[in-house]
């Protein structure tokens, strides 16, 4: 198979090559078509604009798709700079006392490539201005290190922020960055107050810097089960705070404070990357002996995180903006087609003269060449400002609140020319493709403007290529069943079904075998997900394109043969009496049935994503009180503290209005796959008998052998190996689509401490129906404290309220009287509803963007209407002189143009509700929960209304003009 | 004395191009009765067509009164003359200008169908033209599936459906082979013998000969008006004339 799809590829590549290569070869070897190409695009210029403006929103998109994946990456990568500097390397230390022996085996003897070590100790807090401005960040950290070595690891003391920092903080000084200063609303000079350890301590601010290098290092764990972009803040403090916090602890639950050396390798912040594998496997080997060591590659994991993170932004993104990339090329195909229509008498006389066939589609593609190239290059520059708002709307989502988290617009002349390269090919090749249909002209029923003869029987050729294309897709689709390739098994089946067209129309009437082939085609595109969940169910957002392509493609086919019907409903209508406006509106989408295809498919691919969105979209956004239900275990509150100073279940408990409290115990361990034996991070938590006293998480799938999800809570407790995990434990790239779980019941995983190199072997007993807070896996808190020790943390508590209590009020008291710790309590429904808010802000964000693709349908359609105004002056003209008035000739026109939108619309909108409706009631794509399923009527009726509405706008003007043609003037021949 | 169906008086139509003007027309003082079969020829490029677009009313003109039966054509509004010229007259053209996307029967009820007659009559109307002009057995096909004849025929059914008060044909057998043109021509003259009045735009002398009256169009004016066989020469060149 896989020298095939080379060979293949190959000649696909030398085909593009040729089609983008030709043209400006002829331009230059052949003035005639030179001349024929440039004289026709200056004696319609305003088409030209228009075409070209059609073909560039496609540019546009593509490039935007990549802008968009350069921002996320360089704010991500970013994060190097402000939070890392000369950091790339870190061995952690889980017994602080050998510190000295850890330093020791780093530098005796030197490492080649590396220029500085730091020590560096730090520990979770929350620091307050409790003095001017009673104010308090949760989520902070203090750290201990000292300037003078810090201003020297590395060669660039200007990448250490540290530069302007002055002597290392000693007595009650602290140095805070801008961030944290503003966030508390303290200068130079000010108290502030950090907490940690259940104690606390006053400092005065020496200094505020910016925050980048070893000030923006803070390696605690922002915390929060709810993700998102947050990064905490730290402060400088100094040496031997930490210890006398530590010392005089009172919170056993606390995790301790964090001692490591970190390396920096030769280079700056972005360059010294290249030799982390060399230098952290020397640091592994040399630091084996010591007990507790641990040795992270920082920078490098978080360059490939910020790249996976823009890739799979940029992946999402240009998928989706496929769609309208779509309508843009059916636009294109219309326009070109209608193009040639008007200059068939023309292009006949060509071929009369002594042009041959592939000088006419040469002298096409020379026109076409220059539209695609100026589009191209248009596309990309616009697509700076899509991208712009893109990223702004975006980042609104991803800081939900975090004002210090900027996402500055990354444009990258590689990504204007990559999307302006794709874009030309895409507009080369659907050029290409039109005028190769173009030049199939017959001279003389071109000159004289007569239409091509139907044919009714098809030729052999077709008979063939229909043969060989159904037998070629078959195998394909077997193929792609047997490696459960998703995008082969949405799309072989209706690929050879519309094969057969040509085939079976040979014995059976062909209108029978279009519609035959149609509604195979479509009940295999709507029913995929249930008939082949196994092979599909794990599907990315391509195989929704694929799908969306062959529905859209079913559907509009199938529409093209119920033009009887209309045309039947047309005469019923003009029979009722007044209406030829309609009678005459309808006449023409049904006369002409591929330009209609192509304005209903265009329409349609992008509404039907749309619709599909929403109705995801909306049916999310009604799950609240149910995923509430099966996350919150029959508690009321979750509450998460700092992990320097976290609440205890005691403090919980005597909380006024709290009944109950149940602490989890947590901390991350590396899961070790074959895929990546080097370990992701996952996080364990451990809970015990009170986490399952009301009530437990829902379980979506178990073992058999337990009857019921209590049953596996309390083989848990007692079986230190079993777990439960969410449905996308261990999944690293969700960039869309369903989840893509990778555990099910039974199935054993290894996890492994990097502190002690312990592993253990875990048996996956349920999978979890939802996990809002971010357990990941759920285990018995003896193994979690017992395989962690003693980096594990309980800052994690669920609290239940006293009857009669409203939890609300019971919440804002915990945060309130517990700030010290950093205490954030919210309701499960809070919780939940918090991040469906950001889920279905990003789903509005997808379907702003798929907006592009509908604004290219709708001007689209004006484009044509004002051709088709054109190309019927002279019929125009005629039903003028019969005595049809101008506003029965502007009324025919805005009903065809309705006609062929509302056609679109509602075939988008229908697509789109059945798929998303057996996706989500009738598969297992989501994880097999059983969701309220309502229809979210209201977006519905706006998806519709919207595109309506602006269609008839955008044909009022063709419209009007039609209606103004005068008789005389449309009619007139040489006397 | 009888009244004239159409009376146009001093009618002048100049054609404007950014700042030139050409005059298209001049002095057309024409009276047609009941019945007439005028034709109207001249060289090309002398005003013809402009004067049967400026007196059916597809045309606006410059100066002078065009009465169709009594009433000032170019004094009406727009949608009123667009009323009155589907009420009273029909039009055929050189390239017949059907409408390519209905069939010859729903191009012909079209007329009938704008002036409000209910589908089922206009049909049924439309199928009786169409066996007038011996079409019977073509009413479902679309234009392209016609001969040019047959379109033209198609053409002339659908300018007599609504039995209006003049038909205008410009050059109508223009397009057609010499056999087809005779044929044409024939269906023009049997229509015209069943009483319709006809304006019909040659350049054919011999066409122009077969009318009951002759109108020679120069330079914008009306150069010879009378029957057809006063007329000496050929009227579709210059210098031709009356007795």
């Amino acid at each position: 198979m896989r020298p095939i799809v080379a060979v293949l590829g190959l000649v696909a590549g030398l085909v593009v090559l040729a089609m983008v290569v030709v043209p400006p070869i002829d331009m230059i070897i052949r003035p005639t078509f030179r001349r024929l190409a440039f004289r026709n695009i200056s004696r319609r210029r305003g088409e030209a604009t228009l075409i070209i403006v059609g073909s560039l929103l496609g540019a546009a998109i593509i490039t935007a798709s990549y802008i968009v994946g350069d921002t996320i990456e360089g704010s991500i990568r970013d994060a190097a700079r402000t939070d890392q500097g000369p950091i790339d390397e870190s061995v952690r230390l889980t017994d602080a006392t050998k510190i000295d022996q850890a330093k020791a085996a780093i530098t005796t003897p030197p490492i080649a490539g590396v220029d500085g070590i730091l020590q560096i100790t730090s520990a979770g807090a929350v620091v307050a201005n409790t003095v001017t401005d009673r104010v308090a960040v949760p989520t902070a950290g203090i750290v201990e290190l000292d300037f003078e070595q810090g201003r020297a690891f590395g060669a660039d003391p200007k990448i250490t922020g540290l530069v302007d920092a002055g002597p290392t903080p000693t007595g009650d000084e602290a140095v805070i960055g801008a961030n944290l200063a503003k966030r508390l609303s303290v200068n130079a000079g000010d108290p502030i107050e950090v907490f940690a350890y259940g104690g606390s301590k006053t400092l005065k601010v020496r200094q505020v810097v910016e925050d980048f290098g070893l000030v923006g290092y803070v390696p605690v764990r922002s915390g929060g089960g709810a993700g998102g972009f947050t990064r905490p803040l730290g402060v400088l403090v100094p040496k031997g705070t930490i210890d006398q916090l530590f010392e005089g602890s009172k919170v056993a639950a606390a995790q301790p404070p964090t001692t490591e050396v970190v390396v920096s390798n030769v280079g700056g912040v972005f360059d010294s990357v290249g030799s982390v594998g060399a230098i952290s496997d020397e640091l592994t080997a040399r630091t084996k002996d010591i007990g507790g060591a641990q040795v992270l590659r920082l920078k490098a994991d978080l360059l490939d995180n910020a790249k996976a993170a823009g890739e799979s932004f940029s992946q999402l993104f240009s998928s989706i903006g496929y769609f309208s990339v779509i309508a843009g090329i059916l636009l294109l195909v219309n326009l070109f087609v209608m193009l040639s229509e008007e200059r068939k008498s023309e292009l006949g006389m060509l071929r009369a003269l002594g042009f041959k066939r592939n000088h006419l589609i040469r002298t096409f593609a020379i026109e076409g060449a220059v539209y695609s190239l100026v589009a191209s290059v248009a596309g990309a520059i616009v697509s700076i400002g899509v991208s712009w708002l893109i990223i702004l709307f975006a980042s609104s989502i991803f800081s939900r609140g975090n004002s210090e988290l900027g996402f500055p617009l990354v444009v990258k002349p590689t990504a204007l020319l990559t999307g302006a390269v794709i874009g030309l090919v895409i507009s080369m090749s659907t050029v290409w493709g039109t005028s190769l249909r173009i030049a199939r002209l017959n001279i003389i029923r071109a000159i004289r403007d007569l239409p091509e003869p139907k044919q009714s029987k098809q030729r052999l050729r077709s008979l063939i290529l229909g043969a060989v294309g159904a037998a070629w897709f078959s195998l394909v689709f077997a193929l792609g069943w047997s490696q459960s390739n998703a995008v082969t098994v949405v799309a072989a089946p209706a690929i050879v079904l519309f094969c057969l067209i040509p085939v079976l129309d040979r014995v059976l009437p062909r209108k029978l075998v279009i519609v035959g082939s149609s509604i195979g085609a479509l009940v295999w595109g709507i029913g995929v997900f249930t008939f082949a969940s196994g092979k599909v169910g794990r599907a990315g957002i391509q195989v929704f394109v694929v799908q969306g392509v062959v529905l859209v493609a079913a559907g509009v086919v199938l529409l093209a043969q119920a033009d009887r019907v209309w045309a039947a409903l047309s005469k019923a209508i003009s029979a009722s009496g007044g209406g030829l406006a309609t009678r005459l509106g309808l006449a023409y989408p049904l006369a002409r049935k591929f330009r209609t295809s192509m304005l209903l498919a265009m329409f349609s691919i992008v509404i039907f994503t749309m619709a599909f969105i929403s109705v995801l979209s909306g049916i999310f956004g009604n799950q609240a009180p149910t995923f509430t239900e099966e996350v919150r275990a029959g508690y009321d509150l979750y509450v998460e503290s700092n992990q320097g100073n976290p609440v205890t279940t005691a403090q919980l408990e005597a909380q006024p209005g709290v009944e109950a409290v149940a602490p989890l115990t947590r901390s991350l361990a590396q899961l070790i796959t074959e895929k990546n034996p080097d370990g992701t991070g996952v996080p364990l938590t451990g809970f015990d008998d009170s986490f399952v006293r009301f009530g437990q998480p829902k379980l979506d799938k178990k073992l058999p052998e337990y009857a019921t999800d209590a049953d596996v809570y309390q083989a848990i407790l007692k079986d230190p190996s079993l777990v439960v995990v969410n449905q996308n434990f261990g999944a690293r790239n969700q960039g869309g689509g369903p989840p893509q779980g990778t555990f099910e019941p039974g199935a054993e995983m290894t996890v492994r401490n990097n502190a002690t190199n312990q592993e253990r072997k875990l048996k996956v007993a349920g999978i979890l129906a939802s996990d809002f807070v971010g357990n990941g896996a759920l285990a018995s808190e003896s193994m979690v404290r017992d395989f962690l020790a003693p980096r594990v943390v309980q800052n994690r508590h669920y609290v239940k309220v006293k009857a009669g209590e409203n939890p609300d009020t019971v919440a804002a008291r915990i945060s309130g009287s517990l700030i010290q710790n950093g205490a954030n309590a919210r309701t499960f429904s809070a919780v939940v509803n918090e991040l469906l808010a950001t889920q279905l802000a990003f789903f509005s964000l997808l379907r702003a963007y798929l907006g592009l693709g509908l604004l290219i349908g709708i001007a689209g359609l004006g484009v044509v209407m004002v051709r088709a105004v054109r190309e019927r002056r002279r019929q125009i003209g005629m039903l003028r002189a019969m005595g049809f008035s101008s506003r029965i000739v502007r009324r025919a026109f805005v009903l065809e143009a309705a006609f062929v939108a509302l056609q679109g619309i509602v075939l988008g909108i229908v697509l789109g509700m059945v798929t998303s409706y057996n996706l989500l009631v009738n598969s297992d794509a989501f994880g097999g929960q059983k969701l309220d399923f309502s229809w979210p009527w209201a977006v519905l009726a706006g998806i519709a209304v919207v595109p309506l509405v602006a269609s008839l706008l955008a044909t009022a003007w063709p419209a009007t003009q039609a209606s103004r043609i005068k008789p005389a003037v449309a009619l007139r021949i040489a006397d | 004395m009888t009244t004239p169906i159409l009376s146009a008086k001093r009618v002048r139509k100049i054609y404007r191009t950014g700042t030139q003007e050409v005059e298209a027309l001049h002095d057309i003082d024409l009276d047609i009765m009941a019945g007439e079969m005028v034709m109207v020829m001249g060289p090309s490029g002398n005003g013809k067509t402009t004067m049967l677009n400026c007196l059916s009313g597809l045309d606006d003109i410059d100066e002078g009164e065009v009465y169709v039966d009594g009433e000032e054509i170019h004094s009406m509004p727009d949608a009123r003359r667009t009323e009155h010229r589907a009420q009273r007259m029909g039009f055929v053209f050189q390239s017949f200008n059907l409408i390519p996307v209905f069939t010859a029967v729903e191009n012909v009820e079209l007329p009938l169908l704008v002036t409000g007659v209910k589908a089922k009559e206009a049909r049924e109307r439309a199928r009786a033209i169409m066996e007038r002009v011996e079409l019977g057995d073509r009413t479902g096909h679309r234009p392209t599936e016609l001969s040019g004849g047959e379109q033209q025929r198609v053409a002339i059914a659908r300018a007599l459906v609504s039995n209006p008060a003049i038909v205008w044909a410009d050059e109508p057998t223009g397009n057609l082979d010499s056999h087809t043109a005779d044929a044409v021509l024939s269906l023009l003259h049997e229509v015209h013998d069943a009483g319709q009045t006809l304006v019909v735009v040659t350049h054919d002398s011999g066409i122009g000969a077969s009318g009951t009256r002759l109108v020679q169009v120069r330079d914008g004016g009306i150069t010879f008006d009378g029957p057809p066989e006063d007329f000496v020469g050929d009227a579709s060149v210059a210098g031709a004339g009356a007795h």
